[in-house]
C-alpha cells in the first residue's frame, strides 16, 4: 500500500516535470523565433539609416584616406588629423561653385587653424599639370590640395555633386554632410560644428 | 441488408490528443499555452498568409523604391508620377513595404505558426502510428470510411497474408486479426514541406547578416585597378581589356539578317572583359595597397569570373570609351616635314616631353573634356572625352617657344607659327560595368525549395492505406482506410478480398449520402 501510493506520488511528479519541460520548450521556441524576427526588423531599420549606395553620410566613421598633395611633398592621412576638428572638401576644376568658395576659404584658413580645425581639399582625379594652373590662376592656397589621382577616395565616400564638404569631429565621426557652395556664414557654421 | 448508422471517426491525427490540448498549472505556464495555443491553430496561419499574401499585393502598386530612378528624391518621384495616391503611398511607407517591421514581423508570426503547428500535430500523429493496435475496437472498426461484415472463416483471413504482402503492404497479426498498412510515410509529407517552407524563409532572412550577401555595380575602365568595396576593399580587380564584338547582318543567317538591319549595326553580339585579381597584402611606404596577384580570367554575359563566395558578372558598357593616349607628330610648316613624335598618356601626362637635339614640346595646360567658357578654355568634367591641350614648341629657331591650343579638329594660333602639333594616332579604353554578387544565403533557399517539394510530392503520390480485417463468432469485420484515391484503395483491397471469398468493401459514406437522398 505504501509503495503503490509512492510510486503513484512518483507519476505525478514525473509528470509535473514533463509539463515544465515541455512549457520551457515552448517558451524557447517562441523566444527563438520571435528574436531572429527581431534582429531582422532591427537590420532593415539600421539599414534604412545607412545610405543604400554606400554613401558617406553624417553618422557614419569617416573611411581612411592617405593621399599626397599637388606638389608631391608629403602623405597626409585620415590619422594626421585626428584629435582635431576637420573639414574635408572635396572639388574639381570643372566646378564653379568650388573656384568661388575657395579664395574665402583661404582667407579664413589660418583664424580656422586658431580655433582647432583644419581644412584639406581633395581634388577628384584630375591632371597635376590641370590642377596646378587652377591653383596658380586663384592665386595659391595656404591650406594641402590632395591628389586623389585614382580617385579611390572620391568611391569610398561616395561623391557625386560638387562641391561637397565633410565635417569631422575628432573623433573621426562624420557630423555633417554639406553639399553646395560655402559662403562666410556657413564656414563659420561647419567650424562651429567641426570644434565640437 | 439493414445498414447500421455511420458515425465516421476523424482520422486526420489518428484521434491523438493535440499538444495544444494539454494545459498547465502554473500561471505562466499557462499564459505560454494559451500562446502556443494560439499559434497551433491551423486558422491562425491561413488568417497571416491571407494578409501576408494582401500586403505583398499592396507592394506591388507601385515600384519599390530600390526601382525607381535615382535622379529625384523618392517623395518626390512618387508624387510626381503617380500623384496623390504616390504620395499616400510614399508616406504610408509601402515604398519599403519588404523591408517594414510589420510586413518581416507578419512572416516572422507565420514562421512561428508554421513550427508550432508541425510540432503541434506530427508528434502526436507519429506516436499514434507507431504503436497502432493490431486489433481495433468495433467503434474504430464501424468509424472508418471503408468496410465490409460478413460471415467467414479463420482461414480466409490467413489466405490475405501473402494476397497483401503482395501488394507491398505490411502485415501484422495478432491473436487471428490481421492489419496491413502501407506508404505510412506519405502522411508526414505536409510536415516535411513545412521543414522545407521554414528553411526558405529563414534563408531569406539570413540575407540581412552582414557577410551573407552583396551586390555591386563597378564601372573599370581597361588598364585601371580597383578596389572592390563588397569585399571591404580586400580585394582589387583589374580590366587587362574589354572586347566587344557586333553582330556582322551580312555573316548572320538569313533569318535574323531583316531585323538586323532594322536594327542598326549596332546590335551587340558579345561583350567580355579579361580581368585580373588581386588581393591587398599589406600598404606600401606611399599609402597605396600592396597587391598580389591572385587570379585571371574573363567575364562574359551568363559566364561570371568566380572567385571564393563572389561572382563577377558582365553587366553593361559605357557607350563612349575614353582615351587613354594621344601621339603627335611636330611639323615644320615650312618643310612640311615632321621633326620628331610623342605619345601623351593622357591619365598621367608629362609636363616636358624631350625631342632631339634643340627641341622640345611642353604642356602648359591640358582640358580632358574641353570647352570654352567666357572666352576661356575649360574642362567640363575630369573624364576623358574630348582631350585639348596647350602646348609649347621649343625649337632652335624660337627658343621661347610657340604656343598653340590643339584639341580634337582644333588647331587655336597654331597657323603662323612654324612649328604645329599634327594628331597622328590615339588610344581609347572601353569602360566595362561589371556586377559583383555574393549570396549565401542561396543554398539554404535550395534546399528548402527541394525539401518542400518533396514533402508536396509524398503528401501527393503516396497515399497512406491500411486494412483490417479481424473475426468474432464466424463473423469477419472488414475496415479500410485512405487518405487519398479512394478508388485505388478498393481496387486493391477488393482484389484480395474477392480471391479469398470476403465481400468487397463498401463506402460507408457514399451509402450514407445516398440514403439521404433517397
Amino acid at each position: 500500500m505504501d509503495k503503490k501510493k509512492q510510486t503513484t506520488e512518483e507519476r505525478l511528479h514525473k509528470a509535473s516535470d514533463g509539463k515544465k519541460k515541455r512549457s520551457f520548450w515552448r517558451l524557447m521556441i517562441m523566444t527563438m523565433v520571435l528574436f531572429a524576427g527581431a534582429v531582422v526588423i532591427m537590420q532593415f531599420i539600421e539599414q534604412a539609416t545607412r545610405d543604400k549606395n554606400g554613401r558617406v553620410i553624417a553618422g557614419d566613421d569617416a573611411p581612411d584616406f592617405a593621399l599626397v598633395d599637388l606638389y608631391g611633398e608629403k602623405q597626409h592621412t585620415l590619422k594626421d588629423y585626428e584629435g582635431e576638428g576637420l573639414l574635408l572638401n572635396f572639388w574639381g576644376t570643372f566646378c564653379e561653385p568650388c573656384k568661388k568658395e575657395m579664395p574665402l576659404i583661404n582667407k579664413n584658413y589660418g583664424a580656422m587653424k586658431d580655433q582647432g580645425v583644419d581644412f584639406v581639399a581633395v581634388n577628384v582625379g584630375e591632371t597635376p599639370i590641370r590642377v596646378s594652373n587652377f591653383i596658380k590662376d586663384i592665386g595659391g592656397t595656404d591650406y594641402p590640395i590632395l591628389m586623389d589621382t585614382d580617385s579611390s577616395v572620391e568611391k569610398a565616400y561616395g561623391i557625386y555633386n560638387l562641391p561637397v564638404t565633410f565635417v569631422i569631429n575628432k573623433d573621426g565621426e562624420v557630423i555633417e554632410k554639406y553639399e553646395g557652395e560655402i559662403d562666410q556664414a556657413k564656414l563659420d557654421e561647419l567650424i562651429a560644428k567641426a570644434k565640437k | 441488408m439493414m445498414q447500421k448508422e455511420f458515425k465516421p471517426i476523424d482520422m486526420r491525427y489518428e484521434e491523438a490528443e493535440l499538444r495544444s490540448n494539454r494545459r498547465s498549472r502554473s500561471s505562466i505556464s499557462r499564459t505560454i499555452d494559451r500562446v502556443w495555443a494560439f499559434f497551433s491553430s491551423v486558422k491562425v496561419g491561413l488568417w497571416l498568409i491571407g494578409l501576408i499574401i494582401l500586403a505583398s499585393g499592396v507592394g506591388t502598386i507601385f515600384p519599390q523604391e530600390m526601382y525607381i530612378p535615382q535622379n529625384l528624391p523618392p517623395a518626390e518621384y512618387y508624387q510626381k508620377e503617380y500623384g496623390s495616391a504616390g504620395l499616400l503611398y510614399y508616406t504610408l511607407g509601402f515604398h519599403r513595404l519588404f523591408e517594414s517591421w510589420w510586413y518581416i514581423g507578419l512572416i516572422t508570426l507565420l514562421l512561428l505558426s508554421i513550427i508550432i503547428v508541425s510540432i503541434d500535430r506530427f508528434f502526436p500523429l507519429y506516436r499514434a502510428l507507431k504503436k497502432q493496435p493490431v486489433i481495433r475496437t468495433k467503434r474504430f472498426m464501424d468509424g472508418q470510411r471503408f468496410g465490409a461484415s460478413a460471415s467467414g472463416s479463420q482461414d480466409q483471413i490467413d489466405g490475405l497474408e501473402p494476397l497483401l504482402k503482395k501488394k507491398g503492404y505490411k502485415v501484422k497479426r495478432k491473436d487471428g486479426a490481421l492489419f496491413a498498412e502501407k506508404q505510412r510515410f506519405g502522411r508526414y509529407g505536409p510536415y516535411i514541406n513545412h521543414i522545407g517552407l521554414v528553411l526558405f524563409f529563414g534563408g531569406a532572412m539570413l540575407r540581412v547578416v552582414p557577410g551573407m550577401h552583396a551586390d555591386e555595380l563597378i564601372w573599370l575602365r581597361e588598364g585601371d585597378t580597383l578596389p572592390i568595396q563588397a569585399t571591404d576593399s580586400q580585394y582589387y580587380l583589374k580590366s587587362d581589356a574589354f572586347n566587344l564584338e557586333f553582330y556582322d547582318p551580312k555573316k548572320e543567317n538569313a533569318k535574323f539578317q531583316e531585323a538586323l538591319e532594322r536594327a542598326g549595326s549596332n546590335v551587340p553580339k558579345n561583350y567580355e572583359t579579361e580581368l585580373r585579381l588581386y588581393e591587398r597584402t599589406g600598404t606600401l611606404e606611399n599609402g597605396k595597397p600592396k597587391l598580389e596577384e591572385v587570379k585571371s580570367g574573363s567575364t562574359e554575359v551568363n559566364h561570371p569570373f568566380t572567385f571564393g563566395d563572389y561572382q563577377v558578372f558582365q553587366e553593361q558598357y559605357a557607350s563612349e570609351p575614353e582615351f587613354i593616349s594621344m601621339s603627335f607628330d611636330i611639323m615644320n610648316q615650312k618643310t612640311g616635314k615632321p621633326v620628331d613624335s610623342i605619345k601623351i598618356d593622357l591619365r598621367d601626362p608629362k609636363q616636358e616631353y624631350d625631342l632631339k637635339e634643340g627641341y622640345k614640346v611642353e604642356l602648359i595646360d591640358f582640358f580632358p573634356d574641353f570647352v570654352v567658357e567666357d572666352g576661356v578654355p575649360n574642362t567640363k568634367s575630369a573624364r576623358l572625352i574630348n582631350p585639348a591641350y596647350v602646348f609649347n614648341i621649343t625649337s632652335p629657331e624660337h627658343p621661347k617657344g610657340e604656343r598653340s591650343l590643339v584639341g580634337i579638329r582644333m588647331n587655336v594660333g597654331g597657323d603662323d607659327n612654324q612649328y604645329a602639333m599634327e594628331f597622328a594616332g590615339t588610344e581609347f579604353a572601353d569602360i566595362s560595368g561589371l556586377r559583383v554578387k555574393k549570396d549565401l544565403t542561396l543554398p539554404f533557399l535550395y534546399v528548402g525549395g527541394i525539401i518542400f517539394m518533396a514533402g508536396l510530392i509524398i503528401g501527393m503520390y503516396w497515399p497512406h492505406r491500411r486494412l483490417w480485417v479481424r473475426s468474432e463468432n464466424g463473423q469477419v469485420e472488414i475496415a479500410g482506410y485512405t487518405n487519398k484515391n479512394a478508388l485505388a484503395l478498393q481496387k486493391e483491397a477488393n482484389h484480395a478480398l474477392t480471391a479469398v471469398g470476403l465481400p468487397e468493401l463498401e463506402d460507408r459514406q457514399k451509402l450514407r449520402e445516398e440514403g439521404e437522398t433517397a
